[in-house]
């Protein structure tokens, strides 16, 4: 691939990884590395290699060859008061710096282990240099994955943060609300919210948050189950882990840049405007330093403690179906039906005729006379016809 | 993987020694040891691609 187009070169992105670039740079490689999908597959590969690097680990040596590096150690060493410190070699990371003495002997079992195990990737070669012998010895004390082995940017195993949703039914609401609050106590989790609502006309429900230690969350699951009828469950987990190591990259840049502003304004004697600008630099820095490591801190605390969200309904005793009605009862509801419509359609027509009434009132009145008139006429009219 | 960059790869990812003392230790300018790293972290990850079962 070609970088020619990239502002930051690969070793630069591997050293904002590492949190070994100054701040202005660090701020133009993380925007960088946002929008170039180049950048990102490397900086991935390169957080790979050192979560794999920390989690290699050597199959645990038979005693026999415990005891034969005991022995070893002893011949080598004259009578033994350092036997406690060599076990301790072999159970515990060797501290940096250790003394040419256990340095020796670190390469001893190196040797030893290198005939043992016929692993590709060896730590130790033939002697590069002499500083290097303190740490080409010990293939032993690699971190182990349970182990505290958490550098300071890379963390050993990856960082999830796992969440999980459960909907159930259950029988009594108090009842439940009860057992939740106990298994909350035993695992040592809390409610961060909580929330009981009962609405007329529906079961009460309980909705809320709570938080479980991440290695308790399948436990915690198991037991909240089984206080009713689940409905629906889901669970999910979002890996941190690159976030993490970003956060921790910036959060180690700053710190850089803030130890060199202090010597900075240790060492220089220049005008106040200067002095008072380097201050306001620092404390702009320590800003930072600080929403960083709030936002590490929950991080943190988001990968040790799942998030739960419960929702317990209550079963809702909607009202009693009735029987089927029988023929007799079917016929009778017939009737009554009838009769119901028979009084509906009375009603109807008198409503029709309560609202025509006015008017044909109205018309009857206005059209009395002439009719009546009219009528006369044609009596009076039939009458001379029939005495003609 | 040759052998300079594995001495660097060393001290920093077990011995976790910042760029600038694996630079002092190694009487190496710190870019030097920023490229010797960089060499062999490329180096190591194509070993794990090479062979992941080994790794």
């Amino acid at each position: 691939m070609s970088r020619a187009t990239h502002p930051v070169s690969p070793e630069e992105l591997m050293a904002y990884l590492d949190g070994e670039l100054a701040l202005g740079r660090a701020r133009e490689c993380a925007v960088h590395l946002e929008q170039c999908a180049d950048c990102q597959s490397l900086a991935s590969d390169l957080r790979l290699v050192g979560l794999q690097m920390n989690a290699w680990q050597v199959e645990s040596a038979p005693e026999s060859l415990k005891a034969s590096i005991t022995a070893a150690i002893e011949r080598h060493q004259g009578a033994s008061p350092r036997t406690k410190g060599v076990w301790h070699f072999l159970t515990k990371p060797l501290p940096r710096g250790a003394v040419w003495a256990t340095a020796g002997v670190a390469g001893l079992v190196a040797v030893i282990l290198l005939y043992e195990s016929s692993r590709v990737v060896t730590h130790s070669a033939p002697a590069v240099s002499s500083s290097l012998v303190e740490v080409s010895a010990p293939p032993v004390p690699l971190p182990q994955p349970g182990e505290n082995s958490q550098t300071a940017n890379t963390p050993s195993a990856p960082m999830i943060a796992r969440t999980a949703s459960l909907s159930m039914v259950v029988k009594d609401l108090e009842q439940s609300r009860a057992a939740l609050d106990g298994i909350l106590r035993r695992h040592g989790g809390y409610a961060a919210q909580l929330q009981s609502e009962a609405p007329e006309g529906q079961g009460r429900t309980l909705t809320a948050t709570l938080r479980i230690p991440a290695g308790q969350l399948d436990l915690v699951l198991a037991e909240v189950k089984k206080l009713g009828r689940v409905e629906r469950e889901s669970q999910g987990g979002e890996e941190v882990t690159a976030q993490y190591v970003d956060l921790n990259a910036r959060l180690s840049n700053a710190r850089n840049t803030e130890q060199r502003l202090v010597e900075v304004l240790n060492q220089r004697t220049g005008k106040m405007a200067d002095i008072l600008a380097v201050e306001n630099e620092i404390a702009r820095v320590r800003g930072e330093i600080e929403q960083m490591e709030a936002e590490r801190q929950g991080l943190e605390h988001r990968v040790a403690y799942s998030e739960l969200q419960v929702e317990l309904k209550e079963e809702y005793k909607a009202a009693l179906e009735v029987a089927p009605p029988s023929e007799g009862a079917q016929l009778w509801n017939s009737f009554v039906d009838g009769l119901r419509v028979a009084a509906d359609s009375l009603l109807g027509f008198v409503q029709i005729l309560a609202s025509c009434a006015p008017t044909l009132l109205l018309w009857g009145l206005i059209l009395f006379w002439p009719a009546r008139w009219l009528w006369r006429r044609r009596r009076v009219g039939a009458g001379a016809k029939t005495s003609v | 993987m040759d052998s300079d960059a594995r001495e660097v790869l060393l001290l920093r990812e077990y011995e976790q020694l910042s760029y600038a003392e694996i630079a002092t230790l190694l009487r190496l300018p710190v870019n030097t040891v920023r490229s010797r790293l960089f060499r062999a972290r490329m180096a190591l990850k194509e070993l794990l691609v090479a062979e992941p079962g080994k790794a």
